[in-house]
C-alpha cells in the first residue's frame, strides 16, 4: 500500500520517500546508542522497560507458585526458602516500580509521542533525554548487581531499621540503583516541562494541548518536585547503613517513623506519576474510538493538575497504624478523599464522551474499557483504605495488595497497553492483527481478575501481606490467585506474540489509522526523522471533523474543506 | 451484610449483636468490630452502586453506539457545567460521610477506657512476649472476656505490627518507643494474632494466638504463669523460658542446624560440648571452653563471640531476661545433651 494516492489538501501529510523515517534514516549500533532523536530514545526505553517488566513478572510468578501451598510443618516451602521468597517479593516490587511502571508511559510512550503530538521536532534537551535513558540503564545494572550479590530482602519500601541494620542482603547497591533511577526520572520530568512550556508551535495554547500532554505535564511536575526527596532519603539510609550515623535507627538515636514520612512523601505522589499518564492515554483513546469530541476537556485537564498538587499532601494515609499522631492521621484522611474526587470526575467525563458516539471496538478501546472496569475497582477499594476506621483493619493485608494492583496493573498497565496499541502503527509503521490483540486483552483481563479479586477477601479476613506461608483457611484464595497469575501470563504472551507478528508481517500503517485529530497523526507512520517539515496547523485536538475516512489508504486523511472551529 | 441508615453508622456503637464470620470478615469478637464493619459495609454499598452504574452505562453505550452498518455518531455538547458540578458534588458528599464515620471509628479505637488493664508487649524478630500486671509472661496473649485490655508495646529490634483480625485492631510496634492499642473481647475462644509489618526471614511465622477466657480462668492462668520458676524443677521451668523468649524461632533443641532457614545452631551441640568439656570455635578463629559462662554470654551478648559459620543475627537478651530465668534456661540447654 503506498501513500502516494492520498487525496490532496492543505493539511495532507507530506509525501515522503520510504527511507525518510526515523527507523531508516541511519543505521548501525551507534546510530541508536548515540542518537538524540526522541523517537529512537523512546523505542530504546520501550525495549528496556518491557525487559524489566518481564523480569519483575517472573519474580511474581515464582511468588504465586510458592504460595499455591503453605509451608509444611517443618517450615519448608514448595520450592523457595523464606529468605528467597522475601528477596523475590522485594525485587518484584522494586523492579516493577522503579524500572517499569514509573518510566513506562512517560519515558517510553511519552518520549516518542509527546514532541510529535505537540508539533515539535524534538524535546527541549535531546542530550539530557539520552542521558536519562543511560541513567536508567545504570540503575538497572545496579539492580542486576543486587541479584548477583545475594538479593535484597527489605521490600521495595526499605523500611528502617530493618534495612539499615538488620538486613544481610545487598541493600546499599539497591539504594544506589533507586537513587540513580530517581535522577533518570527527574531529567525526564525537567525535559518534558521545558518542552511543553517552550516548544509549543504557534497556535498551540495550553488549552489546546491534547490531554495526554496535560497528563505528562502534571506527571513531570511531580517527578521534579517529589523525586529529590526520595533521593535524599535513600542517601541518608546509605549513610546510616554504611557509617552507622544514626538517622532512622533508634539504637543509634534515630527515628524509624521519620523514614516512613520521607519515603511516602515521595512514594505517594509517585503513585500519581504512575497513574496520571495512564489516565491521559485513556482520554485520547476513548475520544478517538468513540468518534466523539472529548467531554469536559478543561475539567479533565485541571483534574490532572489537581491530583498532582493534592497528591503531595496525603502521604500520611500510609501511616495510620505507624504511631503517627491521631490528629495527623485525621488530616491526612480528609485530604486523601480530596484526591479521589478528581479521579471520579475523569471517569464520568469519559463515559459522557462515549454517549451517542460511534464506538469502534479496536484493541486500544478494548484496553480502555478494561481500564475503566479495573480502575473503578482499584479506585473504589481505595475508599476503604482512606477511611481511618476501616484502614486499621485492612492495612498491610492482602486487601491493600489487591487494591494497588488494581490501580497499578489494572490501571497503569492496561493504559500502557492501550497506548501501545494506539500508537504502535505510528511508532513502527505496521498494523497488527486486531483479533489476536483483543483475545490477548480478554485473556489477560480474566487472568488479572482471577489473580487479584480473591485477594480482597483474604485480605479483609486478615491475611497479612509479605507472608511466605499462611494459615490453612486462606489456601483456597491463594490457589485461585495463583491460577489467575498463570492465566494472566498466557494473556500477555498472546499480546507479545501479536506485537511480534505485527513487526514481522504487519500491513503497512497509514498516517492516521484511527482518525484522531491530534498532530502525531499528521505525519507519516513511522514519522520522519524531523517529525514535520513545517509546523502543522494547530486546531482543537478533539475536533474529529478535521479528518475523513479514505478507503484507498485504509486510513483517515484531512478533509480538504475543513474549517477549524474557533473553540471546543 | 445489611445496610444501615447513616445515623446508626455515625453513632457506631456496639449496641447491635455482633455478626458471625462471613466471606468479608472473621466473627466480630470485640466491642469495636461491629461498628467498624458497619462503616465497611456502608462504603461497600456505595462502591457497588457506583460501580454498577459506571459499568452499566459503559456497557449500554458500547452496545447502543457500537460501530455498525448505518450507525453514525451524533454531535453532542462537549462540556456542561451542570453535569460537572453534579458529579463533583455527589461524590464529595458521600466521601465526607465516609471520612466522618471513619474518623469516629478511629477515635473509638484510639481512646482506651480508663479502667483498661495494661499488658506489656515486646516484639522481637520473630516472637511475641506478653507481660501481665502480676509479673507473669507468656508467648500467647491471654485475656479475659468482657473487660478492656490495653496493650503497651515496644520492639527490641525492627518494626513489627500487632494485628488481631477478629478484634479489628492493629498497631505498629516500634523500637525505642511505646505504642498502644486497646480492645475488649466479647467472645471466648482462640483467635489469630499476626505480625503485619515485614520484619525479615520469618515474618510469616511471627504468629501467635489470643486466648479469650472467662474471668476466673484468666486469673488462674496468669497466676500459674507468674511463678512457675519457683514451682517447677529448673529444667522444666527452663523449657518454658526457652519457648517464651522466642529461642525456638532460631534454634532446634537437637544438633540440627537452622542455618538454611535463617536461624542458628542446634543447641544440643553446645550441650554436648559442655558435657565433654570441649571447646567452641568462633568466626574469628578463636575458641573458648564451652561452659555455663559461655552460654550465659551467648544469650546476653551473643555478638561477643560468633559461632563459626553463622551470621550475627541473634538479638541480645541483656536487660530482657532475669537472673532466675537465665539460670533455669542454662540448666535446660545443658540438659539437651542427653
Ligand atoms: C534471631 C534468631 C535467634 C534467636 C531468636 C536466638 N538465637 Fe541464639 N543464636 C542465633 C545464631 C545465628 C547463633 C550463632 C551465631 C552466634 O554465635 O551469635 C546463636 C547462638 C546461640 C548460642 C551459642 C550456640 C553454640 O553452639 O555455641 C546459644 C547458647 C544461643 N544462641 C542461645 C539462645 C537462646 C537461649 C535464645 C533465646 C533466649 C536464643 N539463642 C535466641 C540466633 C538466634
Ligand atoms: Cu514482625
Amino acid at each position: 500500500m503506498s501513500t502516494t494516492t492520498t487525496a490532496p489538501g492543505a493539511l495532507t501529510p507530506a509525501v515522503q520517500p520510504e527511507s525518510d523515517n526515523y527507523l531508516k534514516n541511519s543505521s548501525g549500533f551507534l546510530s541508536w546508542a548515540m542518537t538524540l532523536d526522541h523517537k529512537r530514545i523512546g523505542v530504546m526505553y520501550l525495549v528496556a522497560v518491557l525487559t524489566a517488566f518481564f523480569l519483575g513478572g517472573m519474580f511474581a510468578l515464582a511468588l504465586r507458585t510458592e504460595l499455591f501451598f503453605p509451608a509444611d510443618s517443618t517450615g519448608k516451602g514448595l520450592f523457595l526458602t523464606p529468605d528467597l521468597y522475601n528477596q523475590m517479593f522485594s525485587l518484584h516490587g522494586a523492579i516493577m516500580v522503579f524500572l517499569f511502571i514509573i518510566p513506562s508511559i512517560p519515558a517510553a510512550l511519552g518520549n516518542f509521542i509527546m514532541p510529535v503530538m505537540l508539533g515539535a521536532k524534538d524535546v527541549a534537551f535531546p542530550r539530557l533525554n539520552l542521558w536519562s535513558f543511560y541513567l536508567w540503564c545504570v540503575g538497572a545494572v545496579f539492580f542486576l548487581a543486587v541479584l548477583m550479590q545475594g538479593g535484597l530482602d527489605t521490600g521495595w519500601t526499605f523500611y528502617t531499621p530493618y534495612s539499615s541494620t538488620k538486613s544481610l542482603t545487598a541493600v546499599v547497591p539497591a539504594l544506589m540503583g533507586a537513587f540513580i533511577l530517581g535522577f533518570s526520572s527527574i531529567f525526564t520530568g525537567i525535559n518534558f516541562l521545558v518542552t511543553l512550556h517552550k516548544m509549543r508551535p504557534p497556535g498551540m495554547t495550553f488549552f489546546r494541548l491534547p490531554l495526554f500532554l496535560w497528563g505528562l505535564y502534571a506527571t513531570a511536575v511531580i517527578q521534579v518536585l517529589a523525586t529529590p526527596v526520595l533521593g535524599i532519603t535513600l542517601l541518608m539510609l546509605v549513610v546510616e547503613r554504611s557509617f552507622g550515623i544514626g538517622i532512622f535507627d533508634p539504637a543509634l538515636g534515630g527515628d524509624p517513623v521519620l523514614f516512613q514520612h520521607f519515603f511516602w512523601f515521595y512514594s505517594h505522589p509517585a503513585v500519581y506519576i504512575m497513574i496520571l499518564p495512564g489516565m491521559a492515554i485513556i482520554s485520547e483513546v476513548i475520544s478517538t474510538f468513540s468518534r466523539k469530541h472529548i467531554f469536559g476537556y478543561r475539567f479533565i485537564a485541571c483534574s490532572s493538575i489537581a491530583i498532582a498538587l493534592f497528591g503531595f499532601f496525603v502521604w500520611g494515609h500510609h501511616m495510620f497504624t505507624s504511631g503517627q499522631s491521631p490528629l495527623a492521621s485525621t488530616i491526612f484522611s480528609a485530604l486523601t478523599f480530596s484526591v479521589a474526587v478528581p479521579s471520579a470526575i475523569k471517569v464520568f467525563n469519559w463515559l459522557t464522551t462515549m454517549y451517542k458516539g460511534n464506538i469502534v471496538l479496536g484493541a486500544p478501546m478494548i484496553y480502555a474499557l478494561g481500564f475503566l472496569f479495573l480502575f473503578a475497582i482499584g479506585g473504589l477499594t481505595g475508599l476503604f483504605l482512606g477511611t481511618m476506621g476501616t484502614d486499621i483493619h485492612l492495612h498491610d493485608t492482602y486487601f491493600v495488595v489487591a487494591h494497588f494492583h488494581y490501580v497499578m496493573v489494572g490501571g497503569t498497565l492496561w493504559a500502557f497497553l492501550a497506548g501501545l496499541y494506539y500508537w504502535w502503527p505510528k511508532m513502527f509503521g505496521k498494523m497488527y492483527a486486531q483479533r489476536s490483540a483483543i483475545v490477548g486483552s480478554i485473556v489477560a483481563f480474566i487472568g488479572f481478575n482471577l489473580t487479584f479479586f480473591p485477594q480482597f477477601f483474604m485480605g479483609s479476613q486478615g491475611m497479612p501481606r509479605r507472608y511466605f506461608t499462611y494459615v490453612p483457611e486462606f489456601q483456597i484464595y491463594h490457589q485461585l490467585s495463583t491460577i489467575g497469575a498463570y492465566t494472566l501470563l498466557v494473556g500477555l504472551l498472546i499480546v507479545a506474540y501479536n506485537l511480534v507478528q505485527s513487526l514481522l508481517k504487519g500491513e503497512k500503517a497509514p498516517a492516521n489509522p484511527w482518525g484522531a485529530a491530534t498532530l502525531e497523526w499528521q505525519c507519516t507512520s513511522p514519522p520522519p526523522y524531523y517529525n514535520f517539515k513545517d509546523s502543522p496547523e494547530v486546531g482543537d485536538p478533539y475536533d474529529l471533523d478535521r479528518v475523513q475516512w479514505d478507503p484507498k489508504t485504509k486510513g483517515y486523511v484531512n478533509r480538504p474543506d475543513y474549517v477549524p472551529s474557533a473553540s471546543h | 451484610m445489611s445496610f444501615h441508615p447513616l445515623s446508626a453508622l455515625l453513632a457506631a456503637q456496639a449496641t447491635q449483636t455482633p455478626r458471625e464470620g462471613n466471606i468479608f470478615f472473621p466473627a466480630e469478637a470485640s466491642t469495636v468490630a461491629r461498628g467498624l464493619d458497619d462503616i465497611f459495609y456502608f462504603i461497600l454499598w456505595v462502591s457497588i452502586v457506583s460501580f454498577v452504574i459506571v459499568i452499566a452505562v459503559a456497557a449500554m453505550f458500547v452496545l447502543r453506539y457500537r460501530q455498525r452498518e448505518g450507525h453514525r455518531e451524533e454531535k453532542t455538547a462537549t462540556h456542561g457545567l451542570g453535569l460537572e458540578l453534579t458529579w463533583t458534588i455527589i461524590p464529595t458528599v458521600l466521601m465526607a460521610v465516609m471520612f466522618f464515620a471513619g474518623f469516629k471509628g478511629f477515635l473509638g479505637l484510639r481512646q482506651a477506657p480508663q479502667d483498661a488493664e495494661t499488658v506489656f508487649v515486646e516484639g522481637q524478630m520473630w516472637n511475641w512476649n506478653f507481660r501481665y500486671a502480676n509479673g507473669a509472661q507468656s508467648q500467647e496473649l491471654v485475656v479475659p472476656v468482657g473487660r478492656p485490655i490495653k496493650l503497651v508495646m515496644s520492639s527490641v529490634d525492627v518494626l513489627h505490627s500487632l494485628y488481631i483480625p477478629a478484634f479489628r485492631v492493629k498497631q505498629d510496634v516500634v523500637p525505642g518507643r511505646y505504642t498502644s492499642l486497646w480492645f475488649e473481647a466479647i467472645q471466648e475462644g482462640t483467635f489469630h494474632l499476626f505480625c503485619t509489618e515485614y520484619c525479615g526471614t520469618k515474618h510469616s511465622t511471627m504468629i501467635t494466638s489470643v486466648r479469650v477466657l472467662p474471668e476466673a480462668a484468666y486469673q488462674a492462668e496468669i497466676k500459674e504463669l507468674a511463678n512457675f520458676i519457683d514451682r517447677l524443677p529448673p529444667v522444666e521451668a527452663g523449657e518454658r523460658v526457652f519457648n517464651m523468649k522466642g529461642c525456638t524461632q532460631c534454634h532446634n533443641i537437637t544438633t540440627e542446624s537452622r542455618l538454611q532457614s535463617g536461624g542458628g545452631p542446634g543447641l544440643a551441640n553446645v550441650a554436648k560440648l559442655i558435657a565433654e568439656g570441649g571447646q567452641q570455635k568462633f568466626a574469628d578463629g578463636s575458641s573458648v571452653a564451652a561452659d555455663e559462662q559461655y552460654v550465659r554470654e551467648s544469650i546476653l551478648v551473643p555478638n561477643a563471640k560468633i559461632v563459626s559459620g553463622y551470621p550475627a543475627i541473634m538479638t541480645a537478651y541483656q536487660g530482657r531476661i532475669s537472673e532466675d530465668e537465665l539460670r533455669v534456661l542454662i540448666e535446660y540447654i545443658k540438659s539437651l545433651g542427653n
